[in-house]
């Protein structure tokens, strides 16, 4: 054992390069994972620093309960209660705490100062133990024309400090005298993490920013040496007294929490984002770590078929199987392990990438340490080992077959073995397979990836006991069924998926397994356009100009844009490498494709998923934009609308935007403008009781309908929205998503109760509509303008649309309209159709982001051909130098290596996009009809996609090429 | 069971044979493309004897070997290492078998190429957990003269110095019977005479028994007893040769 551990060792030492390409794959796999949790996890300690300092320094808050819903439209609390509180015993001082969002601050030049992060105003705390504001420079504002802000954002911005400036409050825009600046959080460090904070006195701030209405809390400091707890419940009895009572008025019922509450609720709310991040990240690393397998699996593989004799000769001597399978495995553990620590390291280095692009991007990062937890480590190497030895295990079972005679032949060939048939068995385990088939299709959720990789298993392996390739089929078959029973089985969205996704993999297993029989057919018929290029005898300088043109056309023929570089690059780089060809070369590479079919398979396995993954993302965006595309051109009638930059529809994100409803007013003001509409949105609006005890809650819609009919077609299924806002304090007539009315079995007409945000009085809604359109309304409760004023304190507006009176131009509606819009620097004027696009776009920069993290698989799946190729050039040293001892010539040699990386990368392109497209019209099929249905496949990205492909295989065959034209002639045919 | 029985080809008293084929017949491939190997060989190898089995190519002199050795099944007979039918044995007592009492010299050495000259002789004993006894890892070294080479790799020996190493590696291990497939095949005149001796001593001094396939008229002249293969059957022995004897019996069969 001892020794074998040591032969293990010297293998590997032995064999530099070709342990370092082993690992890089996971090396790669390892570092993505790693430098996600390094980030995410940092991101969360500063965080944590930050509302522990905001946090720390309240001991316990007044404000009003939410039992559901957004935070920021919680009903406000009555400034009466302040001498309540404080004359609890204990209370030492209180302050008022407010903050609004969208007050968005204007530049000398008319620029609106906003970034990534949230612009925000607050009350100044004069009471200076209670505040988390300092002044850095100048000082508090005193009146109601003055202002301050965070030195981040003075500095930056480079904001003058006496100079008055507009800034975009909830009452419209104001001006106010920049009178300081002040740090965030810390006496001296302003830790505002790229947020744009300002802050105006107690007055300004309660009447501007919330209207006067009160404030979102009473911040309260507890002598130190009262019980914290006992005055918290003091507090508490005393303030529920006084709105019983009517002491003091109050909205709604109020609580008392402390500082570490509010703390942890800021965390929580904060990891979960991250965690959704995070997760989103973690599955992309699944995929490299998946592409990886492939890839280690082959140079395994091949290593091992080259050592055959070795292992052979180790048989011979005394070794038995399982100390050879365990020598194996050995190696693997050790290329695990080292590329685990690679992939750790490489990781650490990618965050610091990462802060690097991102601060560049514009987001003020606060990230001055790292956090790497030790779960970051073990997980990376408990994940990097476990693909290692995962994708190992086969090779290394497979040297038990090595026959000691391996050492003792010359033509020792690869371990191959043929399974013998045995009817009995195969037939036992195939019926068992085929029950958990059985099994799989008709159960759900985890039940059937449970028994869908039993039968897999089971099918493949008895299959070929039954006979040679009755397991390949079975497995692309029940592929194909999961796929028809996604799309036909009448199964609801979320099994619907399911299936889809363990169809998915069975079909690509399916597709892998299957595919080397038709390896040499497939790879002659791509190699071929390289014979007949061979044939085209052109100058040098006509090469390069057919292979511009072709460049060009690849960048035209690719649907996102910013790839258009990228396939101008690749178009020119095959176009010559095809044209520069030479006949014998490209018949020679064609064979020796074909020649192993098994191992370009699994070659281009790796090619084939990453692509195919890409196809599907591309196909879906496609369907999904020209989907979005058809609804928002039957939605959208208005001819204007005016939005913050994130212009949107109603959106988690859009209240923190959220401008003054003045401008619509002062729109409809025009004479140029026939009607102007606001819209208003809560995620979280709305209670309603579906059946016994549970409660659901909804999002609310909120726009004058009556009016809304000329700008918005919400594809009404039944009743109208005419007489919408017809006030009747018993009764609000309201309309709903077709979707929750199936949901709530309700009707037109049905009258049920619902509770607002934190009302405490539920109201009775009447259904007048019912409606269907899902993208600007997504999904919510409509209701009218003047309910939402009644319940909802937060009378901001998320964005305005406005028709153009008759018989005006379109320019003159956009001068008269940017007259009043030129006050709100922070908003954008859009056409219908700049609007429409908008959104669609939207699509298009979710495709860059996924394509970006996909190219990683990509690049992993060229090492893996750039890899097989380097194996496979020593391997076949001597018949190389046959080829060159013959007559061949370096550059010759050479063109044969690059052809045999372009075929196998077109073979795993070809059966990727073929997947892609299997997979991407399943999920037109699948996903609601309303979501996505217009399948679209633009033809020509695909062949862009292909070229691609071929291209980067050319690229990957280089070195290896290279090598393989070097090789000294005589070594090369005495090589053993 | 066959542990105990080595255990006694290994001890004071040995047993009468090292290794045996009876009636043994290797058929490879079917129909048109059957060869027939080996046609009913029955032999016996007495321990303390070098034995050369010699023959025109095709006439499966390595097949005979490759059989005894339990590299290869018969598709008839029986073949016997000391008193244990290999017939009996599983793959696993086999590998053991072969582990701890046969050892192998190749025509193309087939050292590891990554491990030293030292590592590749102790390799076997290694393999079944045990290390090798001192006093005659030193005797085996000396014996074959590379005592300053052991820290090499064999890509810096010679040819000669590789084979040496393979017999070393042979002999470590004490197994009871040494297979020697051409051993001095890939080796010039003056290498393979060295090679030669050295199996001659290891019999002499050390009473090992040995096994070698060869062409060579003048490598089988070291060994007590020649047996002539000629398809697949034996067709002569002798005792004792000289050179002109084996040369001579060499012409006859060639007719």
């Amino acid at each position: 054992m001892r020794s074998l551990l040591r032969l293990t060792l010297k293998n590997i030492a032995d064999k530099k390069v070709r342990f370092f390409l082993t690992t890089l794959s996971v090396v790669l796999g390892v570092m993505f994972t790693v430098g996600v949790f390094i980030f995410s996890d940092s991101l969360r300690a500063v965080f944590s620093d930050l509302s522990e300092d905001i946090a720390g320094r309240t001991d316990l808050s007044v404000r009003s309960q939410q039992e559901f819903g957004d935070r920021l439209a919680a009903p406000l609390v009555n400034p009466d209660l302040v001498p309540i509180i404080e004359s609890v015993d204990g209370v030492q001082a209180t302050a008022p705490g407010i903050a609004e969002f969208g007050i968005v601050v204007i530049d000398e030049e008319g620029n609106a100062l906003q970034g990534q992060a949230p612009t925000f105003g607050t009350n100044w705390v004069t009471n200076e133990s209670m505040s988390n504001l300092f002044i850095a420079e100048g000082r508090e504002p005193r009146n109601s024309s003055e202002f301050v802000m965070n030195a981040n954002s003075v500095l930056d911005d480079n904001l003058t400090i006496g100079e008055t400036y507009t800034v975009q409050m909830p009452v419209g825009p104001r001006d106010f005298t920049l009178v300081g600046s002040f740090n965030f959080a810390e006496e001296d460090n302003d830790r505002s993490i790229g947020a744009k904070l300002v802050s105006f006195d107690l007055d300004t701030a309660t009447q501007l920013l919330k209207g006067g209405n009160g404030w979102d809390q009473i911040d309260i400091d507890v002598a130190s040496s009262a019980d914290e707890e006992a005055v918290r419940a003091a507090i508490q009895e005393r303030i529920d007294e006084a709105c019983r009572t009517g002491e003091a008025d109050c909205e709604a019922a109020l609580e008392v929490i402390t500082g570490q509450e509010i703390q942890q609720e800021q965390e929580d709310e904060f990891n979960a984002f991250i965690g959704i991040f995070q997760t989103v990240l973690l599955v992309f690393a699944v995929i490299i770590l998946l592409v990886s397998i492939f890839v280690i699996f082959n140079t395994f593989t091949i290593v091992l078929g080259q050592r055959v004799r070795e292992l052979g000769l180790l048989r011979a001597l005394g070794a038995s199987g399982g100390q050879v399978i365990r020598s194996v495995l050995g190696e693997a553990l050790i290329v695990g392990l080292v590329s685990s620590g690679l992939g750790i390291l490489a990781g650490i280095g990618l965050a610091y990438i990462l802060r690097a692009a991102l601060n560049a991007a514009g987001f003020g990062l606060p990230l001055e340490s790292f956090a790497i937890l030790p779960r970051t480590i073990w997980f990376a190497f408990a994940v990097g080992t476990g693909v290692t030895l995962v994708s190992a295990l086969v090779p290394a079972l497979r040297t038990r077959f090595i026959s000691p005679m391996a050492a003792l032949r010359d033509d020792a060939g690869p371990v191959g073995h043929e399974v013998p048939k045995r009817l009995v068995w195969g037939g036992l385990l195939s019926a068992v397979g085929v029950v958990a088939a059985v099994l799989a299709l008709l159960s759900n959720w985890l039940g059937m990836v449970f028994w869908a990789s039993i039968a897999m298993i089971f099918l493949i392996v008895g299959g070929k006991r039954l006979h040679r390739d009755a397991g390949r089929w079975a497995a692309l078959a029940l592929g194909l069924a999961f796929l028809m029973v996604a799309i036909f089985g009448g199964l609801n969205t979320g099994e619907q998926a399911m299936a889809l996704g363990v169809g998915a993999a069975a079909l690509v297993i399916g597709v892998y397994l299957i595919s080397p029989l038709f390896t040499p057919q497939l790879s002659r018929a791509l190699g071929s356009p390289l014979g007949a290029a061979s044939k085209v005898k052109l100058p040098f300088a006509a090469h390069l100009v057919v292979a511009i043109l072709i460049g060009i056309v690849a960048s035209v023929l690719i649907a996102i844009p910013t790839n258009r570089v990228v396939a101008f690059f690749f178009g020119v780089i095959v176009t010559v490498l095809i044209l520069a060809r030479s006949r014998i070369a490209s018949t020679l590479s064609k064979e020796n494709a074909a020649r192993s079919p098994r191992r370009t398979t699994t070659t281009a396995a790796a090619l084939m998923v990453s692509l195919a993954l890409v196809t599907t993302v591309g196909i879906s965006a496609q369907s999904l934009r020209s989907t979005w595309k058809n609804s928002l051109d039957d939605a959208v009638l208005a001819d204007w609308f005016i939005c913050p930059s994130d212009c949107g529809t109603a959106g988690d994100g859009a209240n923190f935007l959220a401008f003054s409803p003045e401008l619509a007013n002062d729109l409809e003001n025009l004479p140029e403008i026939e009607s102007s509409v606001s819209y208003r949105w809560d995620s979280e609006g709305l209670a309603i009781s579906s059946g016994g005890n549970t409660i659901s809650t909804y999002s609310v819609f909120a726009a004058e309908f009556d009016e809304a009919g000329q700008h918005l077609d919400l594809d009404l299924v039944e009743g109208s929205l005419a007489g919408f806002g017809e006030v009747n304090p018993d009764v609000h007539n309201v309309g709903v998503h077709e979707d929750i009315a199936e949901e709530l079995s309700l009707s037109l007409g049905s009258v049920v109760p619902a509770i607002f945000n934190s009302r405490e009085q539920p109201v009775v809604f009447a259904i007048t509509a019912i409606y269907s359109e899902d993208l600007i309304a997504n999904s919510s409760w409509l209701i009218d303008l003047s309910t939402w004023e009644e319940y909802f304190t937060r009378n901001l507006d998320i964005f305005v649309s406005a028709t153009t009176a008759s018989g005006v131009s379109q320019a003159e509606a956009r001068a008269a309209i940017d007259t009043v819009a030129e006050n709100y620097a922070q908003l954008e004027v859009q056409t219908k159709q700049e609007f429409n696009d908008d959104q669609v776009g939207a699509i298009d920069n979710v495709v860059l982001v996924v394509n970006i993290f996909l190219s990683l698989a990509l690049v992993i799946a060229f090492i893996g051909i750039a890899n097989t190729l380097a194996l496979s050039v020593i391997e076949r040293t001597r018949e190389l130098g046959l080829l060159r001892a013959v007559g061949m010539r370096r550059a010759q040699m050479m063109r044969m290596i690059l052809d045999e990386g372009f075929i196998i990368a077109l073979y795993g392109g070809v059966l990727g996009v073929g997947l892609g497209i299997v997979f991407a019209t399943t999920i037109v099929n699948v996903l609601p009809n309303d979501f996505i249905s217009d399948l679209t496949i633009h033809w020509w990205t695909l062949a862009a996609y292909l070229i691609i492909a071929a291209a980067a295989g050319l690229i990957s065959a280089l070195l290896p090429a290279r090598r393989a034209s070097r090789l000294n002639v005589l070594e090369a045919i005495s090589n053993e | 069971m066959s542990d105990t029985n080595m255990e006694a080809a290994n001890g004071s008293t040995p047993p009468e044979v090292a290794a045996r084929a009876v009636n043994a017949v290797k058929i490879f491939g079917s129909g048109s493309t059957e060869v027939r190997a080996l046609n009913g060989v029955s032999i016996d190898f007495k321990p303390g004897v070098f034995t050369s089995i010699m023959g025109p190519s095709g006439s499966g002199k390595s097949t005979l070997m490759h059989c005894l050795a339990g590299l290869e099944d018969l598709t008839q007979g029986d073949t016997y290492i000391g008193g244990t039918n290999l017939r009996t044995l599983s793959e696993r007592q086999l590998t053991l078998l072969r582990r701890d009492h046969v050892g192998f010299v190749f025509q193309a050495f087939n050292l590891v190429p990554t491990l030293t000259a030292k590592e590749n002789m102790t390799l076997p004993m290694n393999l079944a957990g045990r290390s090798p006894d001192s006093d005659w890892f030193d005797q085996v070294v000396e014996a074959v003269g590379l005592g300053d080479r052991l820290t090499h790799r064999p890509t810096e020996l010679s040819g000669g110095q590789q084979q040496r190493v393979a017999v070393a590696r042979a002999l470590t291990s004490r197994p009871s019977i040494i297979f020697a497939d051409e051993p001095t095949g890939n080796l010039d005149s003056r290498s393979g005479t060295e090679i030669l001796n050295f199996l001659r001593r290891a019999v002499d001094d050390f009473g090992q028994t040995i096994v070698m396939v060869t062409h060579s008229p003048e490598a089988a002249s070291h060994s007590d007893r020649v047996v002539f293969l000629s398809d697949g059957q034996i067709v002569q022995e002798l005792k004792q040769p000289t050179f002109d004897d084996i040369l001579n019996t060499v012409r006859n069969l060639g007719d």
